[in-house]
């Protein structure tokens, strides 16, 4: 199972809106039920942002549960001036933050497998090939540096990293989810890519 | 942007890298009791906090928690609330530091004068006020705090002292 896809995913326009906005509705009335069904459909990327963030399943875990709990409580105050989704988003990535600045120098990577996917991607396929210098690297290999060097980022250069290269999110949605502009959005992009193509230049193909 | 576009590297290859991201995946299963266990930890907040005396507070005063939620969600009423607070601690250090201050006033009794209770007389105070009261201050003169106390100014009001006298004479065994 892929957890999130790598196409530019609008998170304004969910699939049905209405929907969302009657379930939003409803749960800030305290219809659990209504709130039950939005977890649902979000829990996938919320975990995925958070563990992404954390490189650790059991932090991912904690967090992401907690961040559905908070963002409950503070359903009240969800004016609707945002989706939902970007609403619970940017709650997930505070929290995220605030863990990690906590966390500081305490990494511990708890790397979930690779699922089976992953050998057939075309993409990785194409990375492994004979011109990659490191082509003896194996997939868990690869993860753990990539891993490593996502860790070495600061939160805000691998938060776009994440949304973005990972999450496919779109510029407009990172800037609205970071509550900065567009271009703080890129740049911190660009270098943040900058950097870990340096730190991960062994395992790259040169083009 | 355009000075970064024309040096824009090829992030082809990171970008490839970066799809191995979206291969890693929790432990099978995992997401079948997600909600689950969100929904049951929200119930048992909600048990908590309806059971607790934090709960009863705020349903008694159900803007007091959304007061909270602002501070808690918003960082800017969390600023202003610090920076009031700061305001207020700064404005009392600064009224305490000042001896001529009107507020240390009201911490004084009305006769500023601490000597005035010392002197004053029995006959001055109250004709229900025994003679003896005369003689406990006598008696605590070395203390400086009683010595200074008028028997009218305790906080329990009148101390209904009274002295009898014992006749040890006649009886016998």
């Amino acid at each position: 199972m892929i957890m999130a896809e790598p196409v530019d995913r609008n998170v304004t326009e969910p699939s049905a809106p209405t929907d969302e906005d009657v379930l939003v509705r409803r749960a800030r009335k305290g219809d659990l039920a209504a709130y039950d069904e939005l977890v649902q459909r979000y829990q996938e990327r919320i975990y995925a942002t958070v563990y992404h963030m954390t490189s650790n399943h059991e932090d991912a875990n904690d967090l992401a549960q907690e961040s559905f709990i908070k963002a409950f409580q503070a359903l009240k105050s969800f004016k609707g001036g945002s989706s939902f989704y970007t609403w619970l988003y940017r709650i997930a990535v505070n929290k995220t933050i605030n863990f990690l600045k906590q966390r500081k120098n305490r990494i511990h990577m708890s790397l979930n497998d690779l699922d089976f996917n992953a050998e057939h991607d075309p993409d990785l396929i194409a990375l492994i090939s004979d011109k990659t210098p490191r082509r003896e690297a194996g997939l868990t290999e690869l993860q753990e540096k990539l891993n490593e060097a996502l860790m070495k980022l600061s939160e805000p250069h691998r938060l776009v990293v994440v949304l973005h290269d990972v999450q496919g999110l779109s510029h407009d949605e990172i800037a609205k989810v970071m509550n900065c502009n567009i271009g703080t959005v890129r740049s911190r992009l660009f270098y943040a890519r900058q950097q870990l193509q340096a730190w991960l230049s062994d395992y790259l193909k040169a083009t | 942007m355009s000075n970064m576009n024309e040096h824009q590297p090829n992030f082809e290859s990171l970008r490839r890298l970066l799809a191995l991201k979206r291969h890693e995946t929790p432990p099978p299963g995992y997401f079948n009791n997600f909600s689950g266990q969100v929904m049951a930890r929200i119930r048992a907040g909600e048990t908590e906090a309806a059971d607790g005396w934090s709960g009863r507070l705020f349903a008694s005063m159900p803007w007091l928690l959304g007061l909270l939620q602002a501070v808690e969600t918003k960082p800017v009423f969390a600023g202003g609330f610090a920076t009031a607070l700061c305001a207020l601690l700064l404005f009392g250090a600064v009224i305490a530091q000042r001896p001529d201050s009107a507020s240390i006033a009201f911490l004084q009794p009305a006769t500023s004068e601490p000597a005035s209770f010392a002197s004053a007389s029995p006959s001055a105070t109250s004709a229900l006020q025994p003679p003896v009261n005369q003689f406990m201050v006598a008696d605590n003169s070395t203390n400086p705090v009683s010595s200074f106390q008028s028997p009218s100014l305790t906080p329990f009001g009148q101390i209904p002292v009274g002295a009898q006298f014992v006749n040890y004479s006649g009886s016998g065994n």
